[in-house]
């Protein structure tokens, strides 16, 4: 019999990656993450399996792993958040030249619409599940939503002006 | 259908467009030469979301964590358990060794006797050079 992690925590582990690697933008460092999170709720399976809302659950931990991370390493006061620390571009030379792009056009962003335009248009998620996944209101996503996607429309027009 | 696609561009922009909605446009843009802009920001998006995670695996077993606390004194009572049992065993090698030792006393205390007992013997074993009773006791005379 499968496992509770196995059927549960395991098949969320390319979105949570995904939203990692927007955080840090750090393929190993994102993976890291995700190993030690994954151990933690392993250990605690029990527990996460009465959870009203793992995935919420998860992306906390994610975030409190990365800033603990970041920390600890002293790029980071205890005070400041993920945005201080985000590079505009990938860390690691060898990105997918998609990933690479996905990344300069997000980075003016505010993290709160970077996190909510990527749930919303790579993933593919409603806005309960954003809602759920983000811990913030329905309204909150709607809102920064449309925010993040006219920041998006402005740039493209000014690419295209461009040239 | 391009009437169709801006208005759908048009509500996405805003904000107000459903999965559904969205999935439409994607589909209906992709049978567009024009809409450039938009093909790639959508090809972009679709092409990172294929991006996994390579170096991540399910974790093995569950480590037991021990309480520190609870091994000091397992191992606290496993030592004087220890030299518990490893005195008694000597004590007991002891009392065995002091055993035998009085033992073989009782033994030479009794070997020492029989021999003063067999010294006192030995006037009898003259008796059998005497030939007769009568040579014994001098009765007959020769």
């Amino acid at each position: 019999m499968k496992s509770f992690f196995e059927t549960h925590i395991w098949p969320k582990r390319s979105k949570l990656y995904r939203l990692v690697y927007l955080w840090v933008r750090d393929r190993a460092l994102a993976e890291d993450m995700i190993q030690n999170v994954f151990e933690k709720s392993f250990q605690k399976e029990k527990e996460l399996s009465i959870h009203p809302n793992l995935s919420g659950w998860l992306v906390k931990s994610l975030k409190n792993e990365v800033l603990m991370h970041y920390r600890s390493s002293k790029k980071l006061d205890a005070l400041d958040g993920i945005e201080e620390v985000q590079a505009d571009e990938p860390v690691n030379e060898e990105v997918k030249e998609s990933v690479r792009k996905v990344m300069i056009l997000l980075k003016d962003l505010p993290l709160k619409q970077q996190e909510i335009f990527q749930l919303r248009e790579v993933e593919g998620m409603t806005y309960e599940e954003i809602a759920d996944y983000l811990e913030v209101s329905i309204e909150q996503v709607k809102v920064n939503l449309h925010r993040a996607r006219t920041k998006i429309r402005e740039k493209m027009i000014a690419l295209k002006e461009r040239g | 259908m391009k009437e169709r696609i801006e208005e759908l561009l048009e509500k996405y922009w805003e904000g107000e467009t459903t999965l559904l909605e969205e999935k439409e446009l994607k589909t209906l843009l992709n049978s567009q030469s024009e809409f450039q802009e938009e093909k790639s920001l959508f090809g972009l998006l679709e092409s990172y979301g294929q991006e996994e995670p390579e170096k991540v695996f399910i974790p093995k077993t569950k480590i037991r964590k021990l309480d520190s606390r609870w091994l000091s004194w397992a191992a606290s009572v496993a030592i004087f358990t220890a030299s518990f049992v490893g005195w008694r065993a000597y004590e007991q090698k002891q009392q065995e060794q002091q055993a035998y030792e009085e033992v073989m006393q009782a033994f030479a205390l009794i070997q020492s006797n029989m021999a003063k007992g067999q010294e006192q013997m030995q006037v009898m074993n003259e008796i059998k050079y005497l030939n007769t009773t009568n040579q014994m006791f001098g009765t007959v005379k020769e």
